[in-house]
């Protein structure tokens, strides 16, 4: 009798440590794997602003900065970073491009750049820069060894209308919360259709892992 | 058992809805117009402490660059010992950090020449 109460108890903790596995695959599953060779500390430099007279650049940056460290990486703060390269004679990205990159990781110990650009869609481009659409597209390029390792673009149609959805391992890297309120502003949409719904999608950082 | 079943199932739900991983408040907003050369530099200094005694309260997490851009604020604003104590802060919250607050931190003239 006691045996076979025990036999019982021996079958409910399989079956609950079985459907335990079953659970922590499935999420494994779904959320892309993280790179462990890909740079953790990105840089963000001034983006190509191809959209004149508009502010299309610095929302796509700030948003950027959001989208990215939810994504799972550390990003300098791009306020402080502009600081320390205008204090030096450099303003534009094509500029910044020219700098040694082992200059760029002693000063900032970023492991990878992010190089942003800027098109206006051309038909419904207004100058406020607020409701235009635009198309973005971005490059990480990493320091330590020269190589890009991610190239994307996407876009955004301005206005509060966000067409495409979410891929569904995405929406698990970002919160719906968060999706709500990026998806009120272009530069919001841009950098989310970019980064997470790109083509291809940034693969999510070091600290998305726990 | 009954109890053990619906902690079970709390827990099952709590790993299934995404939460952020950090509390971003004005943030977004305050890079944006740091970026646009706002300056309204003691009204954003107000906001963001604001905001960040209200997480630390709730116990939700600051995002990578928040204290460093407080930090900035208030170089601008002219007080170096706060400046100081905020890119502290981040480089113990965000030891990936390090390198550039160390760098903020010690000579910021020096050491960038083409």
């Amino acid at each position: 009798m006691r045996s076979r109460m025990s036999r019982v108890v021996l079958l409910v903790i399989l079956v609950m440590f079985s459907s335990f596995g079953c659970t922590f695959i499935g999420v494994n599953n779904a959320i892309p794997r993280f790179n462990q060779s890909l740079p953790r500390v990105l840089l963000l430099v001034p983006p190509v602003n191809h959209t004149p007279g508009s502010s299309a650049g610095e929302s796509l940056l700030a948003w950027s900065v959001v989208i990215l460290s939810e994504a799972g990486y550390y990003v300098l703060p791009p306020a402080l970073t502009r600081e320390v390269f205008a204090r030096h004679g450099f303003k534009r990205q094509e500029q910044i491009r020219k700098i040694a990159p082992e200059k760029l990781q002693r000063i900032f110990g970023a492991e990878g750049v992010v190089y942003l650009t800027v098109e206006g869609t051309g038909t419904n481009h207004r100058v406020s820069g607020i409701r235009a659409g635009v198309h973005v597209s971005g490059e990480l390029v990493d320091l330590r060894s020269g190589r890009t390792r991610w190239k994307g673009k996407g876009e955004s149609q301005g206005g509060r209308t966000f067409s495409k959805l979410l891929p569904e391992p995405m929406q698990m890297v970002i919160s719906g919360e968060l999706r709500m309120t990026a998806s009120e502003s272009a530069a919001g949409q841009a950098a989310m259709n970019l980064f997470l719904n790109g083509d291809p999608p940034l693969p999510p950082g070091p600290y998305r892992q726990d | 058992m009954s109890r053990l079943l619906l902690l079970f199932f709390a827990a099952s739900l709590c790993g299934c809805a995404q939460q952020p991983l950090y509390a971003w408040g004005p943030f977004e907003n305050v890079i944006n117009r740091a970026l646009q050369g706002g300056r309204n530099v003691n009204g954003e200094i107000l906001r963001m402490e604001q905001f960040a005694r209200g997480a630390a309260m709730r116990g939700q997490k600051l995002p990578p660059g928040y204290h460093a851009q407080l930090g900035l604020l208030y170089v601008e604003a002219g007080n170096e010992d706060r400046m100081e104590a905020e890119y502290l802060q981040e480089k113990s919250l965000y030891p990936a950090s390090g390198p550039f607050m160390d760098f903020l931190l010690s000579d910021r003239e020096a050491g960038y020449e083409k």
